[in-house]
This record gives C-alpha cells, sequence and structure tokens, in this order.
C-alpha cells in the first residue's frame, strides 16, 4: 500500500529522532532546514540518507544530496524515487 | 629495518614473492571478495602492458575506490604515464583544463631536456598529479612520483610499522595523498591487506563491516564514527591527519584502548612528514626519516626532504634552495619536536581536510557588499566571516550582520558544506591589515582565538 507524505513525514522524522542524537528532541516541519552544519553536520547527514534509503527501499543519487536543504524536500525526493 | 622501495616498477616484482591477501572489497551485495598480492601483481603487469601499446602521456584517473582505480593508477605510472588522479566530484571541465595544462607542460619539459619519449621522471615512470584541494578554482596541480611515494610509505613505516595481519581500511579518497599513502601505499609496500570501503553510504559504518585493525582517517570521521558507535573492537590504531584533531577525540580513541597518532604532511612533500609518538604529549611531532624541520624568523615552518615534489603545473612553488615554505606557523620543543600553531598563508585547513582559500571567497562576498574590510578566519572548526564596520552602534552593527548573514547564505549554495562560512561576526574596528593593505590574517586569528 502507497503511503501518503504524512505518513513518510513521521517516519523521517522518527529516523531524525532515532540516529541524530542533537536533533532527538527537535520538532521539525516541512520548512525545517536539515542540511545544515547548525542542525546536522554532514557525516550525519550521510547516516540518515542512507537510513532513509534502506527504510523507504529507495537509492538517492549522490549528487542530488547537497540540493536537499529542508525536510520537505527530502519528503519530495522520496516521493519522487518510490 | 624495512625495506624501500625506488619504483612501483620494484614494489610490485615483490608482490609476486608474498602469500598474502593484498585487496579486500565487497560486491553490490556485500559478498567479501580478496585479491592475492601475487594476483594483483598479474592485473597490474596486465594492464601495463596493455597501455604500452596504445600510450598516452597523460591519463586520469578517476578514484572510484574499485580494485580496477588502483590497478590502473600503478599500471599507468609504471607504463610511463602521468596521471590525474581525481575525486569523483571534480566537475568534468577543471579535470579537463588539468589534463590539459599537464599535457603542456610534460611536452616543454620533454622538449627542454632534449627528450623525444615521455619517461622524464627520475626512475623512469610516470608522474603522479593531485591537486592541492579538491574543490577550490585556485587549487594547484602538484607534480609527484612513485618514488616519493615510495619514500614516503617507507618513511611513515619507520615512524609507524603496519604488516602481515594488519587490515588497513581504505575509506579515505585516493586523490588525497594523505589517503593514497597511509590507507593504500604503505600497506601495500609491507604486507598489509587494504579494505576497499564501499563508497559514501558506509563510510561510517565501513569498520564494523571490514574489522580493520588499522584506521587511517580524518577529524571529522573520527568523530562521526565515535558518535555512532562504529568503530570496531579489532581496531589498534587510528592514523590521523589532513586536519588537526581535538584533544576531545583524541581522548575519546585512547578511552577505547586504540593508539591515537597525528600525522602532519602537505600534499608537496607527498604526505607525511611528522608524527607524534608520545602519548603524554598528543600534538608533539616527530620528524619522519629524512624529513629536515627548519622554524624561520616568522615562525614559518620550512622543510626539506626526500619525498619533495618535482613542482607545480603552472605555478612558482616557494621555495628557497631546497626548502619548502610551508604556511604553517610552529615552534620546536627543547626535545626538538614540532608543534604548530596555525597558519601563515590564506589557506584554512578544515577539519575533514578540505581548504578554504581565503582571498577567493573575500573577493567574491567584496562584489556582492557595500562593506570592503572582509576577511574569513577560522573558529570552532567552521570557517566565519569577519566584517570591520566602522560602527560604535549596536543596532547598526547586527543590521550589517543580518545583511551579510543573507548574503552569505545565498554564497554558501554553492559551496560544500565543510567549506560553507558558518557565522559573521562585525566588529568597530577595521581588520588588522599591513601597510599595501593585505589582510594580517594571523593577527584577526589569534583575536578570534581569544575571544572564544
Amino acid at each position: 500500500m502507497e503511503l501518503t507524505r504524512d505518513e513518510i513525514k513521521e517516519k523521517v522524522i522518527k529516523l531524525i529522532h532515532n540516529f541524530i542524537p542533537e536533533l532527538q528532541d527537535a520538532e521539525l516541519e516541512e520548512d525545517s532546514i536539515i542540511n545544515t552544519d547548525t542542525n546536522i553536520d554532514s557525516l550525519s547527514l550521510i547516516m540518515l540518507i542512507t537510513k532513509v534509503e534502506s527504510t523507504f527501499n529507495i537509492r538517492i543519487p549522490r549528487k542530488e544530496w547537497t540540493s536537499i536543504n529542508t525536510l520537505g524536500e527530502l519528503l519530495d525526493k522520496i516521493e519522487e524515487l518510490k | 629495518m624495512y625495506k624501500k622501495f625506488s619504483s612501483f616498477e620494484e614494489l610490485v616484482s615483490d608482490f609476486r614473492t608474498r602469500d598474502l591477501i593484498a585487496l579486500r572489497y565487497a560486491d553490490d551485495e556485500d559478498n567479501l571478495h580478496d585479491i592475492s598480492y601475487a594476483e594483483l601483481a598479474e592485473m597490474i603487469v596486465a594492464e601495463t602492458k596493455r597501455i604500452k601499446a596504445g600510450h598516452s602521456d597523460v591519463e586520469v584517473v578517476r578514484d572510484e575506490q574499485s580494485p580496477e582505480t588502483i590497478v590502473s593508477i600503478f599500471a599507468h605510472v609504471m607504463a610511463g604515464c602521468d596521471i590525474i588522479i581525481a575525486d569523483p566530484m571534480v566537475p568534468d571541465d577543471a579535470v579537463s583544463r588539468a589534463d590539459a595544462a599537464a599535457t603542456a607542460a610534460k611536452a616543454a619539459r620533454a622538449e627542454a631536456e632534449g627528450e623525444t619519449g615521455s619517461h622524464a621522471s627520475p626512475n623512469g615512470e610516470g608522474e603522479l598529479l593531485f591537486f592541492t584541494s579538491g574543490t577550490t578554482s585556485r587549487s594547484k596541480i602538484v607534480r609527484l612520483t612513485s618514488q616519493s611515494f615510495c619514500t614516503s610509505a617507507w618513511s611513515g613505516q619507520s615512524m609507524l610499522a603496519c604488516g602481515e595481519g594488519d587490515i588497513i581500511l581504505s575509506i579515505l579518497p585516493l586523490s588525497h595523498v594523505f589517503g593514497f599513502v597511509c590507507s593504500m601505499l604503505w600497506g601495500f609496500a609491507y604486507g598489509a591487506t587494504i579494505a576497499l570501503g564501499r563508497g559514501v553510504r558506509h563510510i561510517v559504518d565501513d569498520t564494523l563491516f571490514f574489522k580493520p585493525t588499522i584506521l587511517p582517517a580524518v577529524p571529522t570521521l573520527i568523530g562521526a564514527m565515535l558518535k555512532f558507535d562504529t568503530l570496531n573492537p579489532e581496531l589498534k590504531v587510528a592514523l590521523i591527519g589532513a586536519a588537526p584533531c581535538t584533544p576531545e577525540v583524541t581522548a575519546a580513541l585512547r578511552a577505547k584502548g586504540i593508539d591515537v597518532y597525528l600525522g602532519y604532511g602537505l600534499t608537496e612533500t607527498s604526505s607525511g612528514i611528522a608524527i607524534t609518538q608520545d602519548l603524554d604529549e598528543p600534538e608533539a611531532l616527530y620528524p619522519c626519516p629524512g624529513a629536515d624541520f627548519r622554524i624561520e624568523e616568522d615562525g614559518e615552518v620550512t622543510i626539506a626532504t626526500p619525498c619533495m615534489m618535482q613542482g607545480y603545473i603552472g605555478a612558482e612553488p616557494m621555495f628557497e634552495g631546497d626548502r619548502f615554505f610551508t604556511g604553517d606557523l610552529g615552534w620546536f620543543d627543547e626535545k626538538g619536536r614540532l608543534h604548530l600553531k596555525g597558519r601563515k598563508k590564506d589557506v584554512l585547513l578544515m577539519p575533514d581536510g578540505t581548504k578554504i582559500f581565503c582571498p577567493e571567497y573575500e573577493d567574491d562576498l567584496m562584489k556582492h557588499s557595500s562593506l570592503p574590510d572582509l576577511g574569513i578566519v577560522m573558529k570552532d572548526g567552521h570557517a566565519v566571516l569577519v566584517a570591520g564596520s566602522l560602527t560604535d552602534d549596536p543596532a547598526i552593527a547586527e543590521d550589517i550582520r543580518s545583511k551579510m548573514l543573507k548574503k552569505v547564505g545565498e554564497y554558501n549554495k554553492s559551496l560544500q558544506r565543510s567549506q560553507q562560512i558558518y557565522d559573521v561576526i562585525v566588529r568597530k574596528e577595521p581588520l588588522p591589515r599591513t601597510a599595501t593593505g593585505k589582510l594580517k590574517r594571523y593577527e584577526l586569528q589569534d583575536e578570534i582565538d581569544c575571544s572564544c
């Protein structure tokens, strides 16, 4: 069954809370910027993307990683590739 | 005493005598495969013959962290072909420009030397051309030789030995001399097994997959492995280089029973030229064999070493006699050990090993700003922009900062994350400059360091 955007969002936020210690209590909305050193350092972003890829069984091309800045853009990418 | 190889051909001949695993790698389904030293030697020799048949002067090898990349590097050099080892993320046009410049420079050298062939390096093998930085437009191309790299591997072995039974995890780019020597050549030269990482997606957790005994890494990577608890129990040695490492990271590794060695080196010196040894003095560097350090009157570290580059392509190196000016400031303690205290030159070294050429940023930002007095320095491991505002009014200063942050935000979009500007600091005094208007970056850096 196809996941709705809200269901995808819920899963992604759970991943962020579980795998990014500094964001485990953060309230995240679609416009929350995730791809910046103030929130997630570059290697944590790699960890997050690999978790997202395995959770949703997708492959986000490496060259597109830097164009994902907000949680909403990550959700867009997941929806596009699913 | 360890054997010092003088060429890749001599090294590869030695591979044939070993009954050991040279390479370990995983396929797309994460199945492990091994290549013995003898098999690797056969692959390299066969590829060398193929390249000689269709000889070209300069070849670009994209660093794909695969057995094929490694075979290609050795084979091209042994065939007398110069190679540019480029990170896959370096744009094609930058690599093409470097290729054209290297080809022209090689032709000019051959003409000057009255040679008709292309074997101009001392041992007849091709040169290895490295970018001083993978990303900035002002990156230089450094000419290194298989002989200087083999000497570098030997001098590293003299300070920190690896050998049969060791597994060295290779997750650093081979397009960077630290990765090339410490996560590949050093292990190959002295009989360790090189485990090739599975790519950037597994850069933090390949330790748990390959179970290395030795891990060459940059500080950022080691920090992430500590954070995500992915350091394997078999790990004995962490060799950290390419950027300064915090005492907290060093202490956390030692608490796990891992011996920590911090290396110091430059692209121009074919990787490491000094390394730490003492547990009680974690930052005191001991020169590698043959590395002759001197501190100049202004505090700059200069070096003469048998691992020195042949020169740059298209730029003049900072030499005085055989001494290279490193751009680093340092001092010797009473035991003759070297301590570093920052950069004199306009280059910032980031914790992930990448570099920022500050004048490039400053010129770009000045073009898009009404503020002529800008400087880039380091704060807490990030690049920050400092602006001289000449105002005592805090409200005006805050307004300037806010506007500059917006411009910086736009500018950052064109930069990779570790090279982005993290913050803007506005000060009421002008930035410290020389009589000719050149920014005294080390003075500004001292001020920022003291204010932290």
